[in-house]
């Protein structure tokens, strides 16, 4: 049965009496099917010229005259009518079917009160330009990736400068389950979503909402009543531990005509070529990049382990302190590109089937699991506080 | 100047349709009346003038989708029309259908601004500013058009438990 719920405001027709309260609840419940726009942008006219508008038939006629022809009528129909949908189906065929797409995107990290908002624009081929709005004095800056989500140019708008690495490959591999993983999720989704959240206004407009989880992650998707296009869409990081926690995106523009000189890998006119960082050591990833990322961090940290293995911030300190000019030493510099191989690895799995327990933890207890995590055949692994790694069984895990 | 009809269809063609089939109930009338609305508005001499394009289409589908549903089912009067019952079995699809589509029959019965200004405020939950803005009318029009309605559906109420209608 369809949800029915509303917020208080938007629900005018509580003010009616009964039976035509539930009257008109029905009516709001019945999903509105898409409008074939073809069918209609046939008969309009190209310039706006009354006396070339010629009306079609009325559907019904011409569905009898179909209904006569019965060789035809099969694929007149398909061509004539889209299949029914609501309006979760319609969104998604937009999501799928879009060439290119921007969006504003708030970032809510933790313990951050106010989120970052970035503008992204996505192009045909996969690129992405992300800009992040200013923050205090300074102005802002833009990241541009290629197709794969490796990061090819940044630009400090502040300062006129374009950071550009000095090798393009990123530490445990090519990014881009990562990288648009929630675009890339919801190109696939069905055309049901798994629960429906009534409607509301949002932003003045009147939008349906709906929940579906995909792979790893689970959207809440707002879809504008008026356009059948998506209004806003949300979803939870999936890592444990991560230094964001909520993803926001609204204001969507589809096939918009994006120009080429937004995903420019080129360093723009103005702008002036920073200091090129040392390119990462390339690391293996998985479990074993774990191990070294806290082999390398409790070595700077008096056999401390770290809180959490996805958020960076403390990490970026312990190295950031050590640094001279600037420039971070090869020890830190392998610890920093397995730690950013350890993102990709969690992401790849649910969030019950690995658990960080490292925080408060020393070198000290060896025997203690630090991290275990569930191989895809059902099978765990461990790793303890000497940095070993074993097998393990289910009984074996701490419980939570 | 020339307005740029794909844009405005595309912007606009799915609000239209939606207005026509919460009122209809019926796609393919629901898509009659939206290439009818859009082919009225192309031919318009007005149509260069139009500055709301949303509000101004939206306008010309509720009026002709209830002129539609009134013609379909000859309603000339409340008198007409049976109080849609409550339902006892929400669960029951033809109960529920039967309620929403006794709904539309009232709603096409009423006088064309009252029927225009329900469906605004109910079915497209619009403020009264903005009805106000469709219909080209003062909202204070709108309030009155909406204290009739109530009236008049309270009169309903009170004639069918007396037994004056079916």
């Amino acid at each position: 049965m369809t949800n029915r719920s509303t917020t208080e405001q938007n629900q005018p027709h509580a003010e009616l009496p009964n039976p035509f309260r539930g009257a008109v609840e029905e009516i709001l419940a019945e999903p509105v099917p898409l409008v074939n726009l073809a069918r209609i942008r046939a008969r309009l006219p190209a310039a706006a010229e009354p006396h070339a508008v010629r009306r079609a038939w009325p559907a019904r006629f011409r569905q009898l005259a179909l209904a006569g022809a019965a060789a035809a009528v099969v694929v007149a129909a398909a061509a004539l009518w889209t299949p029914s949908s609501n309006a979760w189906a319609q969104a998604i065929k937009q999501v799928r079917e879009a060439k290119s797409l921007s969006y504003t995107e708030l970032l809510t990290l933790k313990g951050q009160e106010q989120p970052v908002k970035t503008r992204n624009f996505i192009a045909t081929d996969g690129r992405k330009r992300t800009e992040h709005a200013g923050m205090g004095k300074a102005r802002g800056v833009t990241t541009i990736f290629d197709a794969n989500g490796f990061v090819r140019i940044t630009l400090i708008e502040d300062s006129k400068t374009a950071l550009v690495p000095d090798r393009v490959e990123a530490p445990g591999g090519n990014p881009r389950p990562v990288f648009l993983a929630w675009l890339d999720s919801l190109k696939k989704a069905g055309d049901k979503p798994d629960k429906e959240l009534g409607r509301k206004v949002l932003d003045g407009r009147n939008v349906t909402g709906f929940v579906a989880t995909l792979g790893l992650l689970t959207f809440t998707m707002w879809v504008d009543d008026a356009t059948g296009k998506p209004a806003r869409i949300e979803y939870e990081s999936q890592i444990q531990g991560t230094g964001y926690e909520r993803s926001v995106m609204t204001d969507f523009r589809f096939d918009e005509n994006l120009d080429e000189s937004l995903f420019s890998f080129d360093v723009p006119e103005g702008y002036k070529v920073g200091p090129k960082q040392p390119a990462l050591p390339s690391v293996p990833g998985g479990e074993k990049s774990i191990v070294e990322a806290l082999r390398g961090y409790t070595n700077r940290a008096d056999g401390k382990f770290p809180a959490s293995i996805a958020d960076w911030g403390p990490w970026v300190l312990l190295v950031s302190k050590d640094s001279r000019d600037g420039k971070l030493d090869p020890e830190a510099m392998g610890m920093l590109a397995h730690l950013g191989a350890i993102t990709p690895f969690l992401s790849s799995m649910r969030k019950d089937d690995y658990s960080y327990l490292g925080e408060g933890q020393t070198i000290e207890k060896k025997e203690a699991i630090v991290f275990w995590y569930k191989k895809p055949d059902g099978t765990h692994r461990a790793i303890y506080g000497d940095f070993s790694v074993k097998d393990v069984t289910a009984e074996d895990l701490p419980k939570k | 100047m020339t307005p740029d009809w794909s844009r405005i269809l595309e912007e606009h063609g799915q609000a239209v349709f939606q207005a026509a089939f919460r009122i209809l109930g019926q796609r393919s009338d629901a898509e009659d009346t939206s290439q009818e609305v859009f082919l009225e508005a192309c031919s318009s001499p007005q149509a260069g003038g139009v500055r709301n394009w949303g509000a101004y289409l939206r306008k010309l589908a509720v009026f002709r989708a209830l002129d539609l549903r009134r013609r379909r089912r000859n309603l000339t009067s409340l008198d007409a029309c049976v109080l849609p019952a409550d339902s006892s079995n929400p669960c029951d699809e033809a109960v529920r259908h039967e309620l929403a589509d006794r709904m539309r029959d009232i709603i096409a019965a009423l006088p064309e601004r009252e029927g225009a200004v329900f469906t605004l405020r109910y079915h497209e939950l619009l403020s009264n500013p903005q009805i106000a803005e469709v219909l080209e009318i003062s909202v204070g029009a709108v309030a009155a058009a909406i204290h009739k309605v109530r009236a008049k559906l309270e009169t309903m109420i009170a004639e069918t438990s007396k037994g004056a209608l079916p």
